[in-house]
């Protein structure tokens, strides 16, 4: 077996000196190592969306993609998004319009739509089922996940602030 | 009546540790000195096994202990065994267990374990199972023409003879389902450990029942009852596929082997294929009928699939054979088959979907084939207060009529345009119905009044919907006090009073009214407590709105605090009890209509709009109840659409991945309507009954009648897949 070589993460604003095979993937590197255990196991396969985090704002099943791959990268997990004991308004959205039941997909399906709304702040209910088509959720049947990304992106918090013409 | 707490659209109270990933799931959990479990499995669907070698796998690095089917002498509750014995009778049945350092040596370790099996014929599906002659399963089985009958349930009212003497017409009609996976996206997850000093073994587990769990853990490791915690975790999804043991009783003997705590976690692949997935059916149905679509007899003949090993399928089957419908005559012979498939668990419902896709697709032919519109026909038919159901109860009330016709209103049924042909694309209305029965089951409850005046619930019920949030909203409707004043703890088998599994929807209606009469309980003590240090009557002590007022003396009032904290100085804590065994059961009646398009091209069904109705009793959170109804409507159209187990021609399963195993996604997802109809009040708290299961009953049946309506094509056999409209629009070819 391969030794173990320490490689440098960039993790939710933060570096983290991990010890790792070059061969492990993300998902173990977030889970066990650096016990990130927001981020989620449900295939290991890349096709249910459960270990979904960001990188470089883009989302990735971190259980396909190899530790050594992710090294000078911005990685963003669902620690990350707001700082302990606050809410993002994106979650607190989900928490209102009951898109939440077992919790499971839930921060993958989360970061998806972070990475959509920072896209595109507006998106029509084609954009939100082409970027949630990556992440199951076998509780909800998605309709108030669709509610809950659609109040944020309408709420008056997400709008632009504009400058009155004179 | 007003309310204060209860019809609230209160947010998941363990939602904010959902959305920040903080929940800790079975996997999430790590014990010092872990080690890590890991299972060999059979690759035959039905082979004895000859010889076991495990002396190299013992060898190997980091290995601690390996188990195989000597470990177990007996069986688990349902009559699988933890580890095969003798025999694998489905593929993927596990062997033997390995415990390691590590989740690659524990792999590796499992993989080195050497297995001599003698390959024998299989059984693919219950046709082939029932036919005289067919390969034996059990040994021990003991009819020789069909030994492969797991359970027979049968029902009778009336004289069906009698009754197709007198119909106007019989129709019969075969239907069947496939095998397919309840679709819960945390993998079966178990972590064990055991205390030497003590001999007790603390399992923790995703389950949905903690307490039954300790039950089968007491059999299958030899050890009093008392010598088991189970600690129910966080469940990532179960829909009656986490009923029963799965990987406990291996980590908690490999545990105790090793001396060290030991974690399961079973792969994805491995939920697939050898886990508890819901069985396939056939069912045959013969009925007959008035002119006027009165029904007059129903024979069903249903063969639920219970693969390797026994199940419960045929008993429920049989007795929801009839539907929300009211038939005189009525004889049904269920029977639950053994096949070498996995071992049948429950999904949702178990059976239900199963009976009324059948049954909702055989009374759609039937009006058809009378020139009645297919809501009259159920309409004419609907139960009514007081008519036979279940085998041997009575109807409680009249509400089937109600949930049909609004669901049918609301999806605008009767201005519905008669079938377009022509174009490429067809749209179509389809409804059905669908009905679910609802017990109690052992159901119990603690609450305590705090001195600062909140109040603590403790339950031993697994929170899989949100109950847990709907207890605090029965709990502050009792007292009359904010819900953020109620805390909702679920403890353990150690630390809370017993509970029946989280199955049958049955916990908002049993332990929900176990928390409303253990609120009562906490009152009337505290009453009790006040009246003696005040010198009142008990009677004249009035607790609501939050505080204790005294009757006829309007001066006299306290906080519910002040109360709380004088009562405990006085005589102690105020605990309320509530337990119970059974109420009167509830029957909750369900109508969907999907309007679907087809793509007369491709085949290709898309569910554009589900109307729901649904009869609650009481929407205690109104928000959660609608969630349930989507999500197993959402299940529904998988199941109606595009789920099922693909096996090939050895038994071996082809799909055991969710790219294959096609579940809905994001672009799958129609337009709801939901309608909650709050009237056939039971027994249950606030008059609510169950809500979760209900809602998948009808769904597929009323894709398959919408997809009639729009293209003249009758499927009955799910799922509905493409090639077989496109096959049936060729003429056949």
């Amino acid at each position: 077996m391969t030794a173990e070589t320490t490689m440098t993460f960039r993790v939710n604003g933060r570096d983290y000196q991990a010890t790792a095979h070059p061969a492990e993937r993300l998902i173990d590197v977030l889970r066990s190592r650096l016990g990130l255990t927001g981020t989620k196991e449900g295939c290991s396969t890349g096709q249910c969306g459960a270990c979904t985090v960001l990188v470089d704002g883009e989302p990735v099943a971190s259980c396909m993609m190899l530790a050594a791959d992710a090294v000078g990268r911005e990685i963003t997990t669902i620690e990350g998004l707001v700082p302990p004991g606050e809410l993002h308004p994106l979650q607190q959205a989900f928490l209102e319009h009951g898109a939440v039941q077992c919790g499971f997909c839930t921060p993958g399906m989360i970061l998806s739509a972070k990475a959509l709304l920072d896209r595109k702040p507006k998106p029509s209910d084609d954009d939100i089922a082409r970027a949630l088509v990556g992440n199951l959720c076998r509780c909800t049947g998605y309709r108030k996940i669709y509610d809950a990304i659609k109040s944020y992106a309408h709420a008056p918090r997400a709008r632009p602030k504009r400058v009155k013409k004179r | 009546m007003r309310f204060i707490a209860v019809g609230k659209r209160v947010p998941r109270l363990d939602g904010p540790n959902k959305v920040t990933g903080r929940t800790q799931f079975g996997a999430d959990i790590t014990l010092p000195g872990m080690l890590w479990g890991a299972m060999l499995r059979s690759p035959h669907p039905h082979a004895r096994i000859v010889r076991i070698r495990t002396e190299k796998a013992a060898k190997m690095p980091g290995v601690f202990a390996v188990i195989t089917g000597q470990a177990f002498p007996t069986s688990d509750g349902e009559g699988v065994p933890v580890l095969a014995r003798d025999k694998v009778r489905f593929q993927g049945e596990a062997v033997a267990a390995v415990a390691a350092e590590t989740e690659e040596q524990a792999r590796a370790a499992a993989s080195a374990i050497e297995i001599d099996y003698a390959p024998l014929p299989y059984v693919a599906d219950v046709r082939e199972a029932m036919k005289r002659g067919a390969t034996r399963i059990h040994d021990e089985s003991e009819d020789p023409k069909q030994p492969n009958i797991a359970g027979l349930a049968e029902v009778k009212r009336g004289d069906v003879e009698a009754g197709f003497a007198a119909a106007d017409r019989v129709f019969e009609d075969t239907f069947e389902t496939p095998w397919v996976h309840q679709g819960f996206l945390e993998p079966h997850v178990s972590l064990a450990a055991m205390d030497p000093a003590s001999g007790r073994v603390t399992v923790w587990t995703s389950t949905q029942a903690q307490f039954n769990q300790r039950a089968d853990l007491a059999d299958l490791l030899r050890l009093p009852m008392s010598h088991i915690r189970v600690i129910g975790l966080p469940v990532g999804g179960a829909f009656g596929g986490k009923n029963a043991v799965c990987v406990e009783p291996i980590a908690a003997e490999l545990a105790r082997r090793a001396g060290r705590p030991v974690k399961v976690v079973v792969s994805r692949r491995e939920d697939f294929v050898a886990t508890r997935p819901c069985g396939a059916s056939a069912m045959e149905l013969k009925t007959g009928v008035k002119k006027d679509g009165t029904l007059v007899a129903l024979r069903a003949r249903l063969l639920f699939d219970t693969g390797g090993y026994p199940g419960a399928q045929h008993g429920v089957g049989a007795s929801l054979a009839q539907g929300p419908y009211r038939v005189p005559n009525l004889e049904v012979k269920s029977y639950s088959v053994y096949t070498n498939r996995p071992p049948a668990g429950a999904r949702r419902a178990l059976t239900s979907p199963h009976v009324h896709f059948a049954l909702e697709s055989h009374l759609d032919i039937i009006a058809h084939a009378l020139g009645i519109d297919p809501l009259e026909i159920r309409l004419r038919n609907a139960l009514r207060k007081g008519d036979p159901v279940l085998g041997g109860m009575e109807m409680p009330y009249t509400i089937a009529r109600k949930v049909i016709r609004t669901a049918a209103e609301k999806a605008g049924w009767e201005g519905r345009p008669a079938r377009r042909s022509g174009g490429r694309k067809a749209l179509g209305l389809g409804l059905a119905a669908g009905h679910w029965s609802v017990w109690a089951g052992a159901s119990s409850a603690w609450v305590q009044v705090n001195e600062d005046g909140t109040i603590s619930v403790v339950t031993g019920a697994i929170n899989l919907t949100g109950t847990n949030t709907s207890f605090a909203q029965i709990a502050a409707e009792c007292f009359g006090v904010r819900v953020e004043r109620v805390t909702v703890h679920q403890g353990d088998t150690d630390t809370s009073p017993r509970n029946d599994g989280s199955w049958g929807s049955r916990i908002l209606f049993g332990v929900g009214e176990a928390v409303r009469q253990a609120c009562e309980d906490a009152k009337r003590q505290l009453a009790e407590a006040l009246s003696e240090e005040l010198d009142l009557p008990a009677d004249a002590i009035l607790i609501a709105d939050g505080g204790v007022t005294v009757r006829g003396r309007p001066g006299r009032s306290l906080t519910l605090a002040e109360a709380a904290s004088r009562a405990a100085d006085y005589r102690g804590a105020i605990i309320g009890r509530g337990a119970l065994s059974d109420l009167p059961f509830a029957v909750a009646v369900a109508a969907q209509v999907a309007e679907v398009e087809v793509d007369c091209e491709t085949g290709q069904v898309e569910v554009k709009r589900l109307t729901c109705s649904q009869d609650v009793g009481r929407a205690i959170n109104p928000m959660s109840v609608e969630g349930q109804v989507e999500g197993a409507a959402s299940q529904g159209i998988g199941y109606g659409l595009s789920e099922e187990y693909v096996y090939d021609a050895d038994g071996i399963l082809l799909n055991d991945n969710f790219m294959d195993f096609r579940m809905p996604t994001s672009v799958d997802h129609p337009e709801y309507e939901v309608v909650l109809i709050e009237e056939g009040r039971d027994s249950g708290p606030f008059g609510a009954k169950g809500v979760g299961e209900p809602p998948l009953v009808p769904t597929a049946a009323a894709i398959a009648n919408a997809v009639y309506d729009a293209v003249g094509v009758r499927v009955k056999q799910l799922p509905i897949k493409p090639e077989r409209i496109v096959r049936e629009l060729n003429g056949g070819r």
